[in-house]
């Protein structure tokens, strides 16, 4: 077995294959082996409890899937004392996604979650299916002022997950690392909408929603490729990856790990399957240490 | 593994999958998630409700609607199919006796499977579709339980919905239902308003079909439930529909 290790600040990570956001959670364990993965991170917590906006919540696309959820979550008081708890004992990094309306309860829940033993945090600035906070702090001067309010509460590595949803994308990952960030993540779904043409209304519940999947993937690439080139911590990507080939795609372009989101609707054991994938194109091309290929593009 | 996949009415197929842990394992109002094809379209895997079984196979019931099921109506016995299963809670009849099954169009599919199930109790079975072309087990149903027919178009039975005949269950005490969202709402107040207890296997689009994208939401009480892991089937007090 190669050297599949890779770290992410001092988040050291066993392979560079971890689940998204969204996408994963114990549920998953009957179906895979989530101890085989470099990390899962949570569904996205917020101070408050949060309902979700009203059905339908998802709708199919070509190659891919809109989703309108609304960052539906119990709350993070009730995450630590009763979801916890089933992330911790899977054996596998936990990263626990959090979100606010307001810095002042980003930082809340940062610090909340300080207290706890989760192995880091990422910090989502890119939903774009909430009227408040999301997209909003997405900005280059907001962000700069929330990683560094985020860094002053806790220790744990701080990821900063990014979309090319509000421009600039660059300037605000710099920002982003000028802030403090360990790392950041890109990208998150692309703003996306779909009509259903008999009754003139959206697909979705919540109008808008967010694309991910397989037709995003270009996009994805793209900007991993051009926020490596502008910042010298690691940039994690995310964005329709399906394949070990895709995940190569992304690790020679810069990313140092991969995240896998929507390709776990249709195989819930895709991560482990990429993280042998990857294992095998180690062996196959008799690479000793899997970050030899990190950023190895010859362009 | 595919054993058959046949055309029985009007663009409604019965698929028969041989899976021994499914066939072992699951009951009556569950579901499971099927992957049609191995490409990126479709995308998602489709949710099917558990329409029989039998030894080491099971049935799923559909008709024709879209991209997906013209596709999972092109497989062949012996074709592999990838399939999860069996999802979601199924319907919960162990302490009623006089239970009445509604069902309206392709919401037929989970109630061959409970109507087998049921053969000890007092089950009458209220059968509805556009036209006779469209419904299914006539004549096994009529074998399980008091059967009643209705057709849009007159072609057999009754002529109406079959929403029109629930005085015929007013005196069952569990009703179960399964069927357009127009006919769930009139089952929903007619057994509220008589106090006779009510399930309703819900559909909703899934993604994960496991509980952990939060898409599959349907209102209740308090906040969401969701159709693949709180559901399929849900008590109708505690759904808005």
């Amino acid at each position: 077995m190669a050297d599949l290790s890779v770290d992410i600040g001092n988040l050291r990570l066993k392979n560079p294959v971890m689940l998204a956001s969204g996408t994963c959670g114990p549920e998953l364990q009957k179906f895979t082996d989530l101890s085989k993965l470099g990390a899962i991170i949570t569904k996205t917590v917020t101070l408050n409890p949060r309902i979700g906006n009203p059905p339908p919540r998802t709708f199919e696309t070509h190659c891919g899937i809109l989703n309108s959820i609304g960052l539906e979550n119990p709350g993070v008081d009730v995450f630590i004392a009763e979801k916890l708890p089933e992330f911790m004992a899977l054996n596998t990094k936990v990263i626990v996604s959090i979100a606010g309306d307001t810095f002042a309860a980003y930082v809340e829940v940062a610090r909340k979650l300080d207290n706890t033993q989760v192995d880091a945090l990422e910090i989502n600035v890119s939903c774009p299916n909430v009227e408040k906070g999301g997209v909003e702090f997405s900005n280059k001067e907001s962000v700069y002022r929330l990683t560094k309010e985020i860094k002053e509460v806790t220790s744990k590595p701080i990821i900063i997950k990014l979309s090319p949803n509000v421009g600039g994308l660059e300037e605000v990952s710099i920002s982003a690392a000028d802030g403090g960030a360990d790392a950041v993540s890109l990208i998150n779904t692309l703003y996306g909408l779909a009509i259903d043409v008999d009754t003139k209304k959206s697909q979705l519940g919540g109008v808008t929603g967010g694309l991910s999947g397989p037709c995003i993937k270009p996009v994805a690439l793209y900007y991993v490729y051009k926020v490596k080139e502008a910042v010298n911590i690691p940039v994690i990507g995310i964005g329709g990856i399906s394949s070990t080939y895709d995940a190569l795609e992304f690790l020679i372009v810069g990313a140092s790990a991969v995240e896998i989101g929507t390709a776990n609707f249709i195989n819930p054991n895709i991560g482990v399957e990429i993280v042998e994938g990857l294992d095998s194109y180690c062996d196959k091309n008799k690479i000793n240490k899997l970050t030899e290929i990190i950023n190895s593009r010859a362009f | 593994m595919v054993v058959s996949n046949r055309e029985i009415k009007r663009e409604i197929f019965l698929l028969k999958v041989r899976d021994n842990k499914i066939a072992a394992n699951v009951v009556p109002g569950q579901f499971v998630h099927i992957r049609i094809g191995n490409s990126f379209s479709p995308l998602l895997r489709r949710p099917f409700s558990i329409h029989d079984v039998g030894g080491d196979t099971f049935a799923i019931l559909y008709k024709i609607r879209g991209k997906g099921t013209f596709l999972l109506s092109k497989y062949k016995p012996g074709d592999q199919l990838d399939i999860i299963g069996p999802l979601g809670k199924g319907f919960d009849v162990k302490k009623y006796d006089k239970i009445a099954i509604v069902a309206g169009g392709m919401g037929v599919a989970p109630f061959y499977f409970l109507a087998k199930k049921l053969k000890a109790k007092e089950l009458t079975i209220l059968l509805g579709a556009a036209t006779e072309e469209e419904l299914v087990h006539v004549d096994e149903f009529s074998k399980l339980g008091k059967l009643k027919i209705t057709t849009e178009d007159g072609s057999l039975g009754t002529k109406g919905m079959v929403s029109e005949l629930l005085r015929e269950i007013r005196g069952s005490d569990l009703v179960v239902a399964c069927g357009p969202t127009p006919m769930l709402e009139v089952v929903k107040s007619f057994t509220a308003k008589y106090d006779i207890s009510c399930q309703l296997s819900l559909e909703g689009r899934m993604a994960c079909g496991l509980g952990v994208c939060l898409g599959c939401a349907v209102k209740s009480a308090n906040g969401y439930k969701y159709v693949c892991k709180d559901g399929p089937v849900f008590w109708s007090s505690e759904v808005d529909i």
